[in-house]
């Protein structure tokens, strides 16, 4: 039997035998693109509906494991090597601005306005303006943070809440990168936050679900799955979804502490 | 017991592992620091190889004798016991002499397969393991990731060449050549034989399934080894039947319990 097995109107990239190197990061769609970023270094750009290739980048440094940013007519991608690229959508030719750190980006980027974020393996996290050379902020200004920022940071209203991997989550003015609040999870957070109107959503990998006041970083309530998070999770109408390293999905209300359901992923 | 084996070993190999590779070129970096750090630890371990070699020789010398005696008390367990310690005694040789050289290594040699393989981070998950065990030293960090590559190898993966696998096979024979001494118990010289073969091929397998930077050490180790045999014993050894005799090991006192 093949594999993978495909219905009408779904398809697979690559059509032919070849394989890519493995797919860490998410697609990203935009209008009839997908931007895809691989190990082999190189952003790839689909067709939505047919899968078909519309270019491939010149591979930019050693591995891409991150999710692009797509924001208008370019794509931004961080390196491991340390680069800011800007992409073409059109094509996928490096535009002229990008941007050069010491040491190489351990996250992906977010886009907020005209700048960009992202966790370094130097232990800070970087605000770049688009179009300078030198960053806006790292944070934390003083000694670095006890690990690295992994994970994605969210922005909102102009604050940027990041997670870290020493267990903390630090709400970050965006145009200053001043902290304004904390809070000490006491457990590796590899996953991103997520935001709900008045809460922040942390999940940790010792299975701890928490609701943050995003206005004071205080816990409102917390929900326990005994696995380990790791993976990204998503908010709909105030219950979270999350898969958990027990290959098992969560959904769970944890503005009142409230586990809804548990559903097994694995295939019998 | 995991926590404390990290903090005490595999942590200080991992981080000096990677602090190294950050002041070498970049083309060769993480190649080129498991050479040198390989060549550190032996150079370390020095006095105790030595030790482990001298207690080596020193058994290997009393072996006619202890055959002689197995001889005259086959029949006679506790006697031959006795009469053996007796001769090692007067030899001034301690059985376990040469065992315990190697327990402290052993440590070691297991820290730095650690650190290549943790340092190496293939997957992600691999590299948020990693996180775990580096030092904020912004020497380390801003080393990440390391570069892989060295000559025609990619560190991270086996080397389907053959080249590899051929050089840690044939080092670890050539090793092995030097160091076992020719048994006149056919039985226990099958043996021996048996296993100086066996090693070598169990290794060459290995190299083809292991990331080519664990099998860069046992070839760095390898040849460090031959080299140190050579200087200490004086030549080639039991590699060619000729020398063996040349060879022989001197007779040891005191020094080498």
């Amino acid at each position: 039997m093949d594999f993978p097995q495909v219905k009408n109107g779904e398809w697979t990239y690559p059509r032919t035998e070849d394989v890519i190197k493995p797919i860490v990061g998410s697609p990203v769609v935009a209008g009839d693109t997908v931007y895809v970023c691989s190990s082999d270094g190189r952003v790839y750009a689909l067709d939505v509906t047919y899968g078909d290739e519309k270019w491939r980048s010149e591979p930019l440094g050693y591995k891409l494991w991150i999710t692009p940013v797509v924001e208008g007519e370019t794509v931004y991608v961080s390196t491991f090597d340390g680069h800011i690229y800007a992409l073409s959508t059109e094509d996928g030719s490096l535009l002229p601005w990008a941007f050069e750190a010491e040491v190489g980006f351990v996250s992906s980027p977010v886009l907020y306005g005209n700048t960009i974020f992202a966790g370094s393996f130097d232990r800070n996290l970087y605000a770049i303006k688009i179009g300078d050379n030198k960053p806006l902020w790292k944070f934390p200004k003083g000694k670095a943070a006890d690990n690295w920022f992994w994970a994605a940071p969210v922005v909102a209203n102009g604050v940027v809440y990041a997670s870290c991997l020493d267990g903390k989550v630090y709400a970050i003015d965006s145009k200053t990168g001043n902290e304004l609040w904390e809070f000490d999870a006491g457990s590796f957070i590899v996953s991103s936050p997520a935001l709900t109107v008045d809460l922040l959503v942390v999940a940790c990998d010792s299975g701890e679900v928490y609701a943050l006041d995003i206005s004071n970083g205080k816990p409102v309530n917390n929900v326990s799955i005994g696995a380990p998070i790791r993976g990204s999770f998503c908010i709909q109408e105030d219950i979270v979804y999350v898969c958990a390293q027990d290959n098992c999905l969560y959904a769970m209300d944890v503005g009142k502490g409230k586990m809804n359901w548990r559903f097994p992923l694995t295939i019998k | 017991m995991a926590n404390l084996w990290s903090l005490i070993i595999l942590n200080p190999v991992l981080n000096g592992l990677i602090a190294l590779s950050s002041l070498l070129p970049k083309a060769v970096e993480f190649g080129l620091a498991i050479i040198i750090l390989t060549i550190v630890v032996r150079l370390i371990l020095t006095p105790v190889t030595l030790r482990q070699i001298n207690s080596t020789k020193g058994l290997q010398s009393m072996q006619p004798k202890i055959q002689e005696l197995q001889k005259k008390y086959a029949k006679n367990k506790q006697k031959l016991q006795q009469e053996t310690m007796k001769v090692y005694k007067e030899a001034g040789v301690n059985p376990i002499g040469c065992m315990w050289p190697m327990l402290i290594q052993f440590p070691v040699w297991i820290a730095l397969y650690q650190s290549i393989m943790k340092a190496l981070a293939t997957t992600p998950e691999n590299l948020l393991d990693l996180s775990r065990h580096l030092y904020s030293w912004h020497i380390v960090n801003q080393a990440l990731p390391l570069n892989s590559h060295f000559l025609w190898l990619d560190l991270a993966l086996p080397d389907r060449t053959l080249i590899l696998a051929i050089l840690v096979g044939g080092t670890m024979w050539l090793q092995q050549k030097m160091t076992t001494a020719p048994s006149p118990d056919p039985r226990q010289q099958s043996t021996s034989s048996m296993m100086t073969l066996m090693m070598p091929l169990m290794f060459g397998m290995f190299v083809l399934m292991f990331p080519s930077g664990l099998a860069l050490f046992w070839l760095v180790s390898n040849v460090i080894g031959i080299a140190t045999q050579y200087f200490v014993t004086g030549g080639w050894g039991y590699l060619r039947p000729s020398s063996a005799g040349q060879s022989k090991p001197r007779p040891v006192g005191r020094r080498a319990r």
